[in-house]
């Protein structure tokens, strides 16, 4: 079973190769001229003015909510994988009640954020 | 060559990494951008590059020599090893999640034997968490500039990524519901005896597309580079540096296709309810046994990921794009709990239906 990732660790080795080769190739034969305003961050023309690393608060949300609703997509996958095969056994109204429950908690919670607004990006 | 590409020692997996990473990613990749703007020229009453080469197709080697001879540009307020670390962190996971895409089989003394890089178990998942490291690059590229427009840029596209991957994991579910395991040649098969997978979860076929045409940030929603409108994340990037950006963009594209044709359109296998095998019987030859006919299946393959890779271009010059509210709108309020119901609909189809 092992050996089937074998080729999955050459594959890294030549997609870490490959992009630092391009960085370096093209640092070597690029020209540098140095000077001017060349290196000033880009502002429109205008002299930057202030701390860069500022961001609206709304961006953290979304943070917070890819979270909550990734780690319940990661939760639900081996549910999925194994709901055919254990149809028979176990039967499709647990599955299903299963499943809904634990929908349900999240639902809830999204529900409850989406009416408090915090979906609106205005 | 036929005997050892299918073999599981080093040698031969050497073999099927340069065939695959070589033939399949990197021409392919290379078509799609030349592809892309001379569909685009077409759809708009011109002819697009046609000099460099017969049909232009050297135009995009004329490209990338100019990208390595051009000056890197590095502002001064940047941190150094970030801005470095951002187009190496697009290209690899890029080409890593390539690894468990299989785009044939054979059969071989009755076992199956994908046309892969790597046969994993877990091939949906890897892809998943593979292309879902893509968004470090976004993020990285914006905040290592240290610009205004950059950080605002990367953490819009970041935010786009994000709320995208959540519908798209989602419509990948109801696939698995359906199939009952992760591994991608497992799944064609069972695409091979019965319906494709879009004829039982259509809604999932829709939302995978949507999805992934956010995550790979095509138009409709291309904010995150629209250069010329506002100003996206790798607004401080230059010269070689810069193109990586765009070729991992276009090697995700590529995956991304071919995992909806794997997940939805039937992988290989030539038509709903008519396998290759059920035409091997007709014709006389076994496909997926004898000889390079297995080569067949493949070129089929490639057809059906064309045209998923030219949908990508008709829409860009069909659609509109979306403002960010309304991207964000859709993604939240309309396609995550569309996908819900989606699982829930499967789930009832796996249960009476199938």
């Amino acid at each position: 079973m092992i050996h089937s990732y074998l080729p999955v660790l050459i594959l890294l080795i030549i997609a870490t190769l490959v992009p630092i080769g391009l960085i370096i190739v093209s640092h070597l034969l690029g020209p540098t001229v140095k000077g001017g305003i060349k290196e000033e961050p880009y502002e429109c023309g205008v002299p930057a003015v202030g701390s860069p690393k500022q961001f609206p608060v709304k961006f953290h949300r979304i943070a917070i909510f890819f979270l909550l609703l990734d780690v319940e997509a990661a939760l639900l996958f081996p549910w999925a994988v194994v709901f055919k095969h254990k149809l028979s056994t176990w039967g499709g109204t647990f599955l299903a009640i299963e499943f809904v429950v634990f929908l349900l908690i999240l639902v809830v919670g999204f529900f409850y954020a989406w009416k408090r607004g915090a979906l609106e990006w205005e | 060559m036929s005997l050892s590409f299918f073999d599981s020692n080093m040698l031969s997996a050497l073999i099927r990494i340069a065939l695959t990473t070589g033939t399949i990613l990197g021409v392919i990749v290379y078509l799609m951008v030349w592809a892309e703007r001379r569909v685009s020229a077409f759809i708009q009453g011109r002819l697009g590059p046609n000099r460099v080469g017969p049909l232009g197709l050297l135009q995009g080697l004329a490209d990338g020599v100019k990208f390595i001879f051009k000056e890197e540009l590095m502002p001064s307020e940047a941190n150094k090893f970030l801005f470095l670390l951002a187009p190496f962190a697009a290209v690899l996971p890029a080409i890593l999640a390539f690894a468990p895409v299989p785009y044939g089989m054979k059969i071989i003394d009755g076992n199956v034997v994908p046309a892969a890089i790597a046969n994993l178990d877990v091939g949906v998942l890897f892809v998943l968490s593979v292309t879902s490291l893509g968004v470090f690059s976004i993020i990285l590229g914006g905040w290592a500039s240290n610009s205004k427009y950059p950080v605002l840029g990367g953490l819009r596209a970041a935010a786009q990524v994000i709320s995208y991957e959540i519908p798209m994991g989602l419509a990948i579910m109801a696939v698995l519901l359906v199939a009952g395991t992760t591994n991608l040649t497992e799944i064609v098969q069972l695409q091979s005896e019965g319906a494709w997978f879009v004829l039982i979860c259509p809604i999932g076929f829709l939302i995978f597309v949507v999805s992934i045409f956010a995550e790979t940030n095509r138009l409709p929603f291309d904010m995150p580079e629209g250069e010329t409108e506002i100003i996206g994340f790798h607004a401080e990037y230059s010269s070689m540096k810069f193109a990586m950006f765009f070729m991992a963009e276009y090697a995700n594209m590529v995956t991304a296709s071919c995992i909806a044709v794997l997940l939805f359109l039937g992988g290989w296998e030539f038509l709903p309810f008519v396998s290759w095998s059920k035409l091997s019987a007709v014709a006389g030859v076994s496909i997926y046994e004898q000889g390079f006919w297995w080569l067949l299946p493949v070129a089929w393959f490639m057809a059906k990921v064309s045209f998923v890779l030219i949908l990508f271009i008709w829409v860009r010059w069909t659609l509109p794009r979306f403002r960010y509210d309304q991207l964000m709108r859709l993604g939240w309020k309309k396609l995550i709990p569309l996908s819900l119901l989606n699982i829930v609909i499967t789930m009832l189809i796996v249960m009476w239906v199938v």
